[in-house]
């Protein structure tokens, strides 16, 4: 099992006011598994995936990542996120290499790692670029590249294309499913698109908000590739949709 | 490019011409307001006997060792600062009073320290330049996105790393204002600390000047320290600012 959180709540203390953002969260996630977290905004999701991550400890409950506490590095995760947060004073090889520096790997080995990377989501030609060059899509390819060449086992992502066109995201939907399956990594996948999370997820867990609880979780089975416009996505999302509204009562 | 380069000439030839019509008028003694001629004797004479270049050689020279040790020091503390709530709550506070102090309060005390030494004055440029330094290196810390910060982290980046590859170099538009500011500061500390202290310097040419009633030699020291300002704002900072600017394309 690749990430299990039992009992997790979590309660910031604001200006002396405790308010509590999760509360009882129960999920196991297998290896290689895909799953969307959906839930409107506010309801935790980033929260969740920040004590995935390791920003953040529960105030109560035991998250495990990879039969570790979460943030150390061995439990070999990577958080993306809504910006893709690139460094605008490296070009676009050197932000993918950034992790493989971190490593002290010699500059011609995490080049080279970098432009396979870079291949593998299409923008060899931009190597080079400044990131200001890019556009969104392709900065949040970029980082994905730069969490990829790492060979994390999960990949933590928080809405990142959420603020993508439509078009750009559908093809981003393509790719991210081709390199999953290409790469065989664990996905937590945060939106608050149904449609995305469906597209993508094994399955999907809704959340609702105040306190952040994990209503239902939907399996998808689906044949991959997925498209926005298959029935089957079409008739799932009525569904989803439907208890969507339902949790946020 | 070339028509700016004109312009500016012109305009310098207009005032120097001006100059000298006033001068020529003898409204004023000329001990009060020497021409064009007189300084440029003063630079002749002064290169010639040394005494003007030993001057401006040595006040560089404390300008630039004590403006040094202002980065050397006032970058890492900035850095500590923007990075530690301990550091902020505690001696942060005190860098604040600190720098609200004209640093030429602490020649007394670099005396009695330092003793009628070099030491003294490049001290007091050191004070004059350090806070500025380091609050706008704090500053720039405290500026970086939270996100960019987790991000390093999260691929693996340990403290040095976040700290070399993404903490100073997100910090440098806002570094370089400080530097620049330090800089001025330390211009002005020197002289504040050459006109009281006696030493070779500029300062000291000036309170000669003063002394001597020798206008011309006033503004001949005036004049070097106004070229040596537009040689470091042009030649070093403007650069920086440039290159920076590009990395980061702010326009
Ligand atoms: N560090 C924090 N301190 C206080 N409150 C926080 C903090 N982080 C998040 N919250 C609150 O927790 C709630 C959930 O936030 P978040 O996890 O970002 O939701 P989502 O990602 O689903 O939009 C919000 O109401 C937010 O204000
Ligand atoms: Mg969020």
């Amino acid at each position: 099992m690749s990430i299990h959180l039992q009992n997790v709540s979590k309660a910031f203390s604001s200006r002396g006011a405790s308010v509590q953002v999760l509360e009882h969260i129960e999920l196991e996630v297998q290896r290689a598994e895909f799953v969307c977290l959906l839930g409107p905004s506010g309801c935790g999701k980033s929260t969740l995936l920040n004590l995935l991550a390791g920003f953040e400890s529960p105030s109560s409950g035991t998250v495990i990542v990879n039969g570790r506490s979460p943030g150390q590095p061995a439990a070999r995760a990577v958080l993306l996120f809504q910006d893709a947060t690139l460094f605008p004073w490296l070009s676009v090889e050197d932000n993918v290499a950034f992790g493989l520096a971190a490593q002290q790997m010699p500059k011609p080995q995490r080049r080279r790692v970098a432009a396979e990377y870079l291949e593998l989501v299409g923008l060899h030609d931009f190597r080079r670029a400044k990131v200001y060059q890019l556009s969104g899509g392709m900065r949040q390819r970029v980082a994905l590249a730069r969490a990829l060449c790492l060979k994390p086992e999960i990949l933590l992502m928080d809405e990142p294309f959420a603020s993508l066109d439509a078009m750009t995201r559908d093809l981003l939907h393509e790719e991210l499913q081709r390199i999953w399956l290409a790469t065989k990594a664990t996905i937590v996948f945060v939106t608050h698109n149904v449609r995305e999370a469906l597209i993508l997820g094994d399955r999907v867990a809704v959340l609702r908000p105040r306190p952040g609880r994990i209503q239902r979780v939907f399996p998808v089975d689906l044949p991959r590739p997925r498209h926005f416009e298959d029935p089957g996505i079409a008739e799932l999302a009525r569904g989803v949709l439907h208890e969507l509204r339902k949790a946020a009562h | 490019m070339n028509r700016r380069f004109a312009t500016k000439f012109s305009f310098l030839f207009v005032v120097l011409a001006l100059w000298q019509v006033l001068a020529g008028l003898q409204l004023w003694p000329n001990y009060l307001f020497p021409s064009p001629a007189e300084v440029l004797e003063v630079y002749t004479a002064g290169i010639a006997d040394g005494t003007l270049l030993e001057a401006t050689v040595s006040s560089l020279a404390r300008l630039g060792v004590g403006y040094a040790i202002s980065l050397l020091v006032g970058v890492p503390l900035g850095l500590i600062w923007g990075r530690s709530r301990l550091v902020q709550d505690t001696v942060g506070v005190l860098m604040i009073g600190l720098q609200a102090l004209p640093s030429i309060t602490w020649l007394p005390i670099a005396l009695l320290w330092f003793g009628l030494s070099e030491m003294a004055v490049i001290f007091v440029v050191f004070m004059g330049a350090v806070w500025a330094i380091a609050i706008a290196t704090r500053d720039g810390i405290q500026s970086v996105p939270a996100n960019s910060i987790r991000s390093a982290r999260t691929l693996g980046a340990n403290s040095l790393f976040l700290t070399i590859q993404v903490l100073l170099p997100a910090s440098l538009p806002s570094m370089i204002t400080g530097m620049k500011l330090g800089w001025s500061f330390a211009w002005r500390s020197l002289m504040a600390g050459e006109l009281l202290y006696y030493g070779v310097g500029l300062g000291q040419r000036l309170s000669q000047g003063r002394e001597l009633n020798d206008m011309s030699l006033v503004v001949a020291v005036m004049i070097i320290i106004i070229v040596f300002g537009l040689i470091f704002e042009r030649g070093v900072f403007q650069p920086l600012e440039r290159r920076i600017r590009e990395q980061f394309n702010l326009g």
